[in-house]
């Protein structure tokens, strides 16, 4: 209980607030930008967290991510183009309905069910998260080896793409991360006899340089090309009705919520993924099937639940085990090796008012959320005029400085740009970057816990599976890693089994 | 920049082999066979395989590519995206370059006023622009977070 006043007491504090009110205006702005995500407002904010403490930290990056997800639905309702991919699968029916002169609505709709996605899933997962740390305090270095492996292999089943290069993703990933001082002897590894590169590859210009400068290589080259003006349709009346249609969808709404925090919690999925999974199964137990995709609000109702839902779920193996359930719980962890906590089950006990204080902000967050997104809406067609040329320069130049102040070292600047470059590359060629990120992140504490099982078994690699719970981790792992090898073969075999069948 | 697989999979390779190979220069804890080197040589490994199927998947590509006729987008849309791609890199590398010399203020400046030109073919847009982010980036980072952003060298 004391932890829980202790965590008031520093979030309902001025500076606080103030870096929860900007950190919020700033991903409203973000999101509703189209094509800058969650992930790209949290890696901008990485270098102002460096000069906070570790609770204002989370707190920028959590009201930053909350609103960003909401601000999506603004273009995709309005312009039809989704603001961040965790929009996507509502985007025709959002636009559609807007198009009937009902924008304000649904996009009150989409702020209410957002926000009553986000509270549920906090108030879920804060019940959950502390009796998922007690069970985790008896893990050993086996089970964490399983556990971390387990997450990055997770983030490599559900990305995009090919799963070999999924896995080549997460390899180079592991590659990164070893680069620095051995934990086990104290030796330097591919450091080449640089002085900077003995601490590592730093996490901050890495983030801003995988997430924000390869974005903008990728969004820059657009601009060669005349642009076609959209004009955004008017927002209208904002809130009229959408109290009764909140209570005519309660079922939409606690489904949504239900299928974002679960898929939250699993390491890899994220807000975008949740969304389609909820509209999905919306569709699928929905008396009115056939009008999803043509402006039917019921599956915006559930896939908007979800993606602020699952949110506040990608936090509980963050915190619980120190194993990210998405790029932005990634660069939570990121943030909090710096302040020098190690997410993992201690964190419940040494670190208690963190925990509250994360649950704390996730609800004050989609609080103030209410009348910010409110504003959001209104002045949407501003916000939306802004022109790309005067944008991406200035965040170019924020990436560059934001990686400078880390450490005062051009030579962080030097890193982002070749992060950039090197995500840039991958991600034109069909290479997904999360797994890599996920591996960088995850890639000391898999080495670790290997090092230490290794020496414990003395070499032996069947004493990994010698406890009950790392043998269960360890089966989920193989088969997982079986799904990777042989799902594709398999899937192929299938269809062409099947192909002479229809014919 | 797109690829085939099959060049980024000998690529790969080699760079497997490569780590492999520095992985096992690395010393041993005494009296075990493994030490700094185990997890290296693991990646390096994984990688390999990896770098394997790619090159099969690239092969798989090039077939299929020259049963189809492909049409390719014309050189200079393809030079003016280039062009516009590398304006960040470029940015950078001034900025690393120039900065020690002149100093934050006139690098950001120059940077900034250059690219919203070059994008936006403006020029009183891109002054103004510039003057405000400078101003806006020097108080934020140099007085209120005490970064000690370079100054003018001469």
């Amino acid at each position: 209980m004391l932890d829980f006043f202790s965590a008031l007491d520093q979030v309902f504090s001025v500076p606080v607030l103030l870096t929860i009110l900007g950190s919020a205006a700033f991903g409203l702005f973000i999101g509703a930008i189209p094509g800058l995500t969650a992930t790209m407002a949290t890696a901008l904010l990485v270098p102002l967290t460096f000069f906070m403490g570790p609770i204002q930290a989370i707190s920028a990056i959590v009201a930053a991510s909350v609103m960003t997800i909401f601000a999506g639905d603004i273009p995709s309702t309005l312009l039809r183009i989704p603001g961040t991919p965790a929009s996507a699968a509502y985007t025709d029916d959002a636009y559609l309905i807007a198009q009937k002169g009902k924008a304000g609505q649904i996009l009150g709709l989409n702020l209410l069910c957002s926000v009553i996605g986000g509270i549920i899933a906090v108030l879920v997962i804060s019940q959950f998260a502390p009796a998922l740390a007690r069970v985790s305090l008896s893990f050993t270095s086996d089970e964490y080896f399983w556990l971390a492996l387990l997450g990055l292999s997770s983030a490599v089943l559900v990305a995009r793409g090919s799963a070999i290069k999924g896995c080549i993703a997460m390899g180079l990933g592991l590659l990164l991360s070893v680069i620095g001082i051995d934990s086990v002897m104290g030796i330097p590894r591919l450091t080449f006899g640089s002085i900077d590169l003995a601490a590592g590859i730093s996490i901050i210009p890495t983030m801003v340089g995988i997430f924000a400068v390869a974005e903008l290589l990728r969004k820059i080259p657009a601009l060669s090309s005349a642009q076609t003006v959209t004009t955004p349709l008017k927002a209208g009346s904002v809130f009229k009705g959408t109290g009764r249609q909140v209570r005519a969808n309660k079922r939409s709404i606690a489904g949504g919520t239900t299928v974002g925090t679960i898929v939250g919690i699993l390491p890899g999925a994220g807000a975008d993924i949740a969304a389609w999974v909820a509209y999905a199964i919306s569709k699928r137990f929905s008396k009115t099937p056939e009008k999803y995709g043509t402006g039917h609000a019921e599956g915006i109702i559930a896939a908007s639940s979800a993606n602020n839902a699952s949110l506040s779920g990608t936090y509980v193996p963050a915190l619980v085990f120190g194993i990210p359930g998405d790029t932005v719980t990634a660069i939570v962890i990121g943030v909090l090796l710096m302040k020098g906590i190690t997410p993992g089950p201690m964190v419940f006990t040494t670190e208690g008012a963190l925990v509250y204080a994360i649950y704390i902000v996730f609800i004050l967050a989609n609080l103030i959320m209410i009348p910010l997104g409110w504003i959001a809406i209104r002045s949407a067609g501003k916000v939306l005029s802004v022109p790309s040329s005067v944008l991406y320069p200035l965040i170019l130049i924020f990436c560059i400085v934001g990686s400078y102040a880390a450490n005062n070292s051009l030579f962080d600047v030097g890193v982002m740009l070749a992060m950039g470059v090197i995500a840039y590359f991958l991600e034109k060629n069909e290479f997904p970057t999360a797994p890599l990120i996920l591996a960088l992140i995850l890639g000391p504490i898999v080495e670790e816990n290997f090092m230490k099982s290794l020496i414990k078994a003395n070499g032996d690699l069947m004493m990994f599976f010698d406890r009950p719970t790392a043998m269960w981790l360890g089966i989920a792992t193989l088969i997982i890693w079986s799904l990777l090898i042989f799902g594709g073969p398999l899937r192929s075999l299938l269809r062409k089994k099947t192909q002479p069948l229809n014919a | 920049m797109r690829i085939n697989d099959m060049f980024t999979g000998v690529i790969l390779a080699i760079l497997s082999i490569l780590l492999y190979r520095y992985a096992q220069t690395l010393p041993k804890l005494s009296g075990m066979d493994y030490g700094p080197g185990t997890f290296p040589s693991l990646i390096a490994c994984g990688l390999f395989i990896g770098s394997l199927g790619l090159m099969l998947s690239g092969f798989t590509q090039y077939r299929n590519q020259k049963a189809q006729a492909s049409s390719a987008p014309t050189a200079g849309s393809n030079r003016h995206h280039f062009l516009y791609a590398l304006s960040v890199p470029a940015a950078i590398i001034f900025y690393m370059v120039a900065s020690p010399w002149l100093g934050f203020s006139l690098t950001c400046f120059l940077i900034v006023c250059a690219m919203v030109r070059w994008l936006s073919h403006r020029w009183l847009l891109s002054i103004i622009v510039a003057v405000c982010t400078t101003a806006v980036m020097w108080f934020a980072f140099v007085k209120a977070l005490y970064v000690p952003l370079p100054t003018f060298y001469f």
